[in-house]
């Protein structure tokens, strides 16, 4: 079982990021479970993606890198006996902080997991302002992504995605940012880096 | 750093009209619904928009959705209507993610405009539920 964590700020695009890579990955015969944590109490993203016959399970009631690491790690054991998905794709809130969830995940005893991605959505729009005021949230993001996506690129100003490059650059040199609009078809090439 | 706190507010509401709409129209209420959320919160002092959100999931399957990441930027929509839907009623699910912004003023907000918007077109709010999901702070220590 592969587990993609689909991390970036509030109004990134997790969610519509989620849904394209999710079709894709079905279209190619492959199971697919998607787990939703939500900030607010009556989640939007999981009813949007149950509506496009998405199969979602929400985590309530907290935060997966705080309060809920350790419904997260029972929800994949859970996933893992009773679903058996080939990927499981995870979207925390915008406010969640990877590093956590990513500390709990050594908990998991299921299905040893083959792969353990993760992918940080970048918003050229207004990750300047966010990164001066969100430094910490923004940083820790960014940092410990295996890759980064700028979404929204066809409504960002070329000075836009190079500041989002440059940002990214400083944080974590070792990635190379790959741009997405959100409004195309996703490349295969791009789906072939996040589920790889 | 910020120390803006967080109080998301989630609410489900409903508008009723007289008479029935077409799914489409309704859409468009939802988009300028949303962009006056985000244009109130923005208006309200030191705050950071983390997303303003809002899903009516129609009965045909489909769905209407807005959303705003500020009061300047344009307003994301999506709408997926079925067979020319037309709807008396619409029942919308609202999250309002403004770092800075205190749950009574987003809960004012929220109403307020819910209310405004629907009387314009002689109809009425019903509110369901609207919810605090309680201060939310990641002041953790990391690695």
């Amino acid at each position: 079982m592969k587990l993609i964590l689909v991390t970036g700020f509030l109004g990134s695009g997790k969610t519509s990021f989620i849904i394209n890579i999710a079709r894709s990955i079905v279209s190619a015969g492959q199971r697919i479970a998607i787990l939703v944590n939500e900030i607010g109490e009556i989640g939007i993203d999981n009813q949007l993606m149950r509506q496009l016959d998405l199969d979602v399970w929400e985590l309530m009631n907290g935060c997966i890198c705080c309060t809920l690491s350790g419904d997260l790690v029972t929800t994949l054991q859970k996933l893992d006996e009773s679903y058996r998905p080939d990927i499981v794709l995870v979207e925390p809130s915008g406010a969640a902080e990877p590093g956590n969830i990513l500390n709990a995940l050594p908990y998991y005893q299921g299905r040893p997991l083959e792969k353990i991605k993760t992918v940080t959505l970048v918003d050229p729009l207004r990750i300047v302002p966010l990164y001066t005021v969100m430094s910490p949230l923004i940083t820790r993001q960014i940092e410990k992504a295996d890759l980064a996506v700028i979404t929204k690129a066809d409504q960002a100003t070329p000075q836009e995605i190079a500041d989002a490059c440059r940002i990214i650059g400083e944080i974590n040199p070792d990635i190379e940012p790959v741009t997405l609009s959100t409004k195309e078809p996703l490349d295969s090439d791009l789906v072939e880096k996040v589920i790889s | 750093m910020s120390t803006l706190s967080l109080h998301p507010l989630a609410a489900t509401l409903r508008w009723r009209l007289p008479t029935a709409l077409p799914a489409e129209a309704w859409a468009s209420l939802l988009k300028d619904y949303v962009s006056a959320l985000a244009g109130e919160c923005q208006s309200t002092g030191p705050m950071v928009i983390g997303h303003i959100k809002a899903l009516a999931l129609l009965p045909d399957g489909g769905f209407a959705r807005a959303s705003a990441i500020s009061a300047t930027h344009p307003i994301d929509t999506e709408t997926q209507v079925k067979n020319n839907l037309e709807l008396q009623e619409l029942a919308l699910t609202v999250n309002v993610i403004v770092y800075g912004l205190p749950f009574d003023t987003a809960r004012n907000i929220v109403l307020e405009n819910a209310q405004k918007l629907i009387e314009a077109c002689e109809g009425n709010l019903v509110v369901e539920t609207i919810m605090e999901e309680g201060t939310h702070s990641h002041d953790h220590d990391h690695d």
